[in-house]
């Protein structure tokens, strides 16, 4: 691991992640008050000692949805990478190995799918299957898999004639386990840069949808949508609608910063 | 004849975009004749329900529905809106897409003029302290949700400070206000741009300055700053030109959510809108445009990438 900590990037990047994950562990146990539970009393309150960060418009802690909210980005992040990067790594690799006709059916397609500009495809999909978390996953997975495949073809062209590939075709093994156990771990530093960058842009399109009120709905929280309500209290409390935004900058400099000390250190070590 | 290949692509693309937001905005309709009149109307006025229905084209099967759309469109007719009685979609967009590209083409211009010197600037200064404070500063420009940029400017400059005004208004007649308007949404759209306008440029020239051709030239003696005007920069600029056209595209789409920070009636309001009130014309209408406006930009790139980079092999695919 040592060799990955003296890369600059990668070291401040993963510590403000690992900060932001202990953030959301926390909240899955503990969190000041229920996230949902109503303060009659204590409607849009300004910071105080009972309540750090004031209180919203229903009367509820800011702070307690806030962390609240960190399980959402890290569900969508996460949930997104592993659905696109799944779909669009076989695309890839089906594609590239096998080539042929089937390689330009499946990369027409994709050509195709990239030309819808990804917010049109997510806000006409919310539109059309409804909001909420599962539906908000499901449309911000389908805009990044497309990227995986091409990527993932374009290394597998180029691994496809390399030694230890040629030799395992050689001496028998099948097809599908040099995919596998040949072709892919040589991907991987690859996937893990663009999986980086990946998980940032899904957080950034959420936090966009859920404000236009087209994704995450409450009384699920998001960063994106406790905004939508913040705006409209920005005069009695401005750190309501300050520190969502400050944790979404935050997670997204971290994803960034991994993905570029990612390429760095695997370039330099002649990875890809 | 590739230009000719091109061009029949993208209308072939034009045309499968259509199809699938046209099939995809079909697969679970929430009821817009529910959207226009209210629960108590749907309930007692069948005949009122009925008429819409038809007028809406709301009982013929989808194939039926997507063929007259699709002629019409060809004619210019996006049809009538759903929600805007009275208006057509025509109508709605016309009213609405000047600010959208207004916001945009501001936006691209602030991105150029301020992006590409401070990409050279970033080039310039690498390894110093004042470089990796740059760089620093590009990173969080790349990472800052804009619209959240956009509330804080909002609050800050408008409510506070009173410099701007906190419901936009774009109107040719009333300039000083229009410009005055503009300012906040056109700044806060750009800061993604300008900061990864910068960042590539930057790869761009330190890839460049290590090229041979440049070592050549520097140990014949030619001095620095002629080899970056007239070599490294201009060769730079050619993967910069793609940047700027795909930026245009986010540009676009970004504004999107700018415009319903600051309240401004734009095409992307005009969608979010539209979304709510469950107006299939008017969502396909604006979304047509976009797609128009997506696949041109990029037809347009293309052809301005072979002309500018003649190493491009024709009719070839790019991987």
């Amino acid at each position: 691991m040592s060799r990955y900590y003296a890369n600059r990037n990668f070291a401040i990047g993963s510590t403000i992640v690992l900060l932001l994950l202990v953030m959301m562990i926390i909240s899955l146990f503990w969190t000041p008050y229920d996230p949902n539970m109503i303060h009659d009393n204590h409607i849009l309150e300004s910071p105080t000692r009972e309540f750090l960060l004031g209180t919203d418009y229903l009367g509820r802690d800011i702070l307690s949805r806030v962390m609240y909210a960190s399980q959402t980005v890290f569900i969508i992040g996460g949930g997104t990478l592993i659905i696109s990067s799944i779909i669009g790594v076989s695309i890839g690799l089906i594609s590239g190995y096998f080539g042929g006709w089937l390689d330009e059916i499946l990369m027409r397609f994709v050509d195709a799918w990239m030309t819808i500009p990804g917010t049109i495809m997510v806000i006409v999909f919310v539109a059309s299957f409804g909001r909420g978390m599962t539906q908000t996953l499901i449309a911000i997975s389908l805009t990044g898999f497309a990227n995986f495949a091409k990527i993932t073809r374009s290394k597998v062209l180029s691994l496809k004639e390399s030694d230890h590939v040629l030799w395992a075709r050689s001496v028998g093994v099948k097809r599908g386990r040099i995919l596998v156990a040949h072709i892919l771990p040589d991907i991987m530093p690859t996937l893990l840069v663009v999986g980086a960058l990946r998980f940032s842009s899904a957080i950034l399109t959420e936090a966009a949808l859920s404000y236009l009120g087209l994704g995450i709905q409450p009384p699920d929280a998001s960063w994106g949508n406790i905004l939508t309500r913040a705006q409209a209290y920005i005069l009695s409390n401005w750190l309501y609608a300050f520190i969502p935004g400050l944790l979404i900058t935050l997670m997204v400099i971290g994803f960034n910063l991994i993905s570029d000390g990612l390429n760095k250190i695997y370039s330099e070590e002649g990875a890809y | 004849m590739y230009y000719l290949k091109r061009t029949l692509t993208a209308f072939a693309t034009i045309f499968f975009v259509t199809v699938f937001l046209f099939l995809l905005l079909q697969v679970v309709p929430g009821d817009p004749v529910l959207s226009r009149i209210g629960m108590d109307e749907m309930e007692f006025n069948p005949r009122l329900v009925e008429q819409l229905t038809r007028e809406f084209e709301l009982d013929k099967p989808i194939i039926e529905r997507y063929t007259n759309w699709i002629f019409r469109v060809v004619k210019g007719d996006l049809g009538n809106s759903f929600n805007y009685s009275n208006y057509t979609v025509n109508e709605l967009i016309a009213q609405r897409i000047t600010t959208t590209v207004l916001l945009a083409f501001l936006s691209l211009i602030l991105v150029i003029i301020i992006g590409i010197p401070l990409g050279i600037l970033l080039a310039k200064t690498e390894d110093t302290l004042g470089g990796d404070l740059l760089n620093a500063f590009s990173q969080i420009g790349l990472a800052l949700p804009n619209f959240w940029v956009a509330i804080i400017a909002l609050w800050l400059f408008g409510s506070v400070l009173g410099w701007f005004p906190i419901r936009g208004r774009i109107d040719f007649n009333n300039l000083a206000l229009t410009i005055r308007s503009l300012i906040l949404p056109v700044v806060t759209l750009s800061i993604g741009g300008i900061a990864s306008v910068a960042r590539y440029l930057k790869t761009s020239l330190i890839e460049e300055k290590e090229k041979d051709y440049v070592i050549v030239a520097k140990s014949k003696g030619v001095a620095d700053s002629t080899i970056m005007k007239k070599h490294v920069f201009r060769n730079s600029l050619i993967p910069v030109t793609t940047v700027i056209g795909l930026l245009f595209i986010s540009l676009m789409t970004g504004s999107i959510i700018i415009e319903n920070v600051f309240s401004l009636s734009g095409l992307g309001s005009l969608l979010i809108t539209s979304i709510n009130a469950n107006d299939y014309p008017v969502i396909q209408g604006v979304v047509l445009y976009y797609s128009i406006i997506v696949v041109l930009t990029t037809l347009l790139l293309d052809v301005l990438y072979v002309m500018i980079d003649p190493r491009i092999k024709l009719g070839k695919r790019r991987d």
